[in-house]
């Protein structure tokens, strides 16, 4: 048992220093790191919009490079393998196609993790400052108005209160934690279709497909509950087709809202958390089912 | 050292005697039935899509109850609800970003009275996120103020007639939006108190004013000036009967009237006053200790 561990580990580690030294991975994570970092030079909204805007935008620039970054590093994966004849030589020692398919699964799921980690690093300073800059001018606004001290007092740490409430509260967390559960979620789509394409250009195009699809699974389930006779039979059974293989991207609606301000509790975080790793298990146990039947 | 990790039932081995082919499967595929991948992906597929299926149903159930209005559909015409589902799907994770973008371009549109341009970014920054509600009560706002005043001044026009008439479409636009606004978002103060700006400064229409703000300080996090708002509307028009019997409400709604926040001693001093001004016999008065009123 260990050894299995060990094996998957070791393949892990490769894959996630070869990721890290390829070019196009660093350049999208810099551009990623810099569009994050520029948004603190937004259009002056009331500081509600400012924090809002700087949420959705972050979390937006964090949604897109870390989809590039999960697209291209999965989907390359077993073709270069192939190309480069590298998987012969792994799969010659005693490593299961399995363990091969894990291991290199968890290496993609590490520099995730790491490009996740160093956007939300800029990101948190970058709210920071502009949290402070807020702040300054609120203190500065209240300071002219034609009030007592003790009203200025009081509306001063109202407003910083408030503003706090939006910039220092766990659902930035949540939300960080969010994006990254969808990030997996599409490496393991990508992961599946690879197991099965020849071309690379084939799986990022249908896992980018499937991830776009996937904010329709919840229509797609809406339909095949349908009591009524609307939609007809073929219609029914093909959204079964894609409600039960499609993930619910739908579901992560919740990093809106929480940038919006809605309460999302933790128990609701660790639920969505609990549903990606039943998907990601379903689609890599296929994954790994596909994998070891193909003939390299 | 590391154990073998050959699988012994997927070795391709040809057999060595020729003749007994037919009885050696030399792929899984062609094996007995429980060895076959297919079984293996089926029993896969049954029991974890059924845990996937069933947590995507409970987790959209905690979602609607946790009041995700971006789970529900803007509109229940199939046509309208596919539109918006589609153009969700294709802006995936995304939506708040062109959200605020639409917004932003809004103001520009507003800065350079493109009206058309505002009208449309409005709708999409709504459709997008409609449980933002700065959209739907600004937007409301922008339309029936900044778009009907602008119609009223309307140079290009020379009837006034239609200028008027012109002015009324967009006040009514407005209104229509913050209502809409309100159905999605029941319990948002903020566009309640937009729409009780309207009713009062566009409509002349001091009891419907009055009403919206006594529902924007029933809401949950309301603030308590809120809940005078409605008296003073009544009373700064006129309506000092309708004045008075708001604040006998609220007075009632109360049991204790010592709170500072609400400053009662200062309602109590307009009750008193409404009563004298409308001859309110003794009997009829309201009866307070005035020494636990703050």
């Amino acid at each position: 048992m260990i050894g299995f561990f060990l094996r998957i580990f070791a393949i892990a580690r490769i894959t996630l220093l070869e990721a890290m030294r390829q070019k196009v991975l660093n350049i999208l994570v810099l551009f990623a790191v810099i569009a994050v970092s520029i948004s603190v030079f937004q259009a002056q909204f009331s500081f509600e919009e400012q924090i809002k805007s700087l949420k959705d935008y972050s979390f937006g620039v964090m949604t897109v490079f870390g989809l590039f970054i999960a697209l291209i590093s999965t989907s390359y994966i077993i073709p270069s393998e192939l190309e480069n004849r590298t998987i012969y030589t792994i799969l010659a020692k005693p490593v299961r196609r399995t363990e091969f398919l894990l291991g290199k699964y968890l290496g993609v799921v590490s520099l995730l993790a790491l490009v996740t980690a160093l956007m939300s690093v800029v990101f948190l300073i970058t709210l920071f400052v502009q949290e402070q800059m807020i702040i300054a001018d609120t203190t500065t606004q209240i300071s002219k108005q034609q009030i007592s001290q003790v009203d200025k007092d009081q509306l001063l740490d109202r407003a910083i209160k408030d503003i706090y409430s939006r910039t220092r509260t766990t659902q930035v967390y949540q939300s960080i934690l969010l994006v990254y559960a969808r990030l997996c979620i599409v490496a393991s789509i990508a992961m599946l279709i690879s197991t099965i394409a020849s071309s690379a250009i084939f799986t990022v195009c249908t896992t980018f497909l499937i991830y776009v699809i996937g904010h329709m699974e919840g229509y797609a389930r809406e339909v095949i509950m349908d009591p009524t006779e609307r939609y007809g039979s073929f219609f029914k059974a093909s959204q079964g087709v894609v409600s039960t293989l499609i993930p619910d991207m739908r579901q992560f609606v919740a990093i809106d809202e929480m940038s919006i301000g809605t309460e999302v509790s933790w128990v609701m975080t660790i639920g969505m958390l609990c549903y990606t790793v039943v998907y990601v298990v379903l689609a890599i146990t296929m994954a790994a089912t596909l994998f070891s039947e193909r003939e390299l | 050292m590391l154990p073998p990790a050959h699988d012994q039932f997927a070795e391709n081995e040809l057999p060595e005697d020729p003749s007994s082919a037919d009885r050696v499967w030399i792929s899984r595929w062609d094996g007995p039935w429980y060895m076959r991948p297919s079984l293996r992906l089926a029993l896969i597929l049954a029991v974890l899509v059924s845990i996937k299926l069933l947590a995507e149903v409970a987790l959209e159930a905690s979602q609607r109850s946790a009041g995700f209005k971006t789970l529900t559909p803007i509109s229940i015409s199939l046509q309208d609800r596919l539109s918006q589902n589609m153009m969700i799907s294709l802006l995936a994770g995304l939506r708040g970003v062109v959200a605020d973008f639409c917004w932003r371009d809004a103001t520009d549109a507003w800065m350079e009275e493109d009206w058309a341009r505002l009208r449309t970014d409005l709708n999409l920054a709504t459709t997008l996120q409609p449980n933002s509600d700065t959209f739907w009560g600004m937007g409301g706002w922008q339309m029936a103020y900044n778009i009907a005043t602008s119609k009223r001044n309307d140079h290009k026009e020379p009837n006034k007639a239609l200028r008027l008439a012109n002015e009324r479409k967009w006040i009514d636009e407005g209104q229509r939006m913050m209502e809409r606004g309100l159905v999605i978002n029941p319990n948002s103060v903020y566009i309640m108190v937009q729409l009780a700006q309207l009713k009062m400064e566009k409509n002349k229409d001091p009891i419907g004013c009055a009403e919206a703000y006594e529902k924007a300080s029933l809401m949950p996090g309301a603030a308590e000036y809120l809940t005078r708002l409605p008296g003073y509307s009544l009373m700064h028009s006129g309506k000092d009967k309708e004045a008075l019997v708001y604040w006998r409400r609220l007075w009632a709604r109360f049991p204790r009237h010592d709170e500072p926040l609400y400053q009662w001693r200062r309602i109590l001093r307009d009750i008193k006053r409404l009563e004298d001004k409308l001859s309110v016999p003794q009997y009829e008065r309201l009866q307070v200790d005035e020494t636990k009123v703050r």
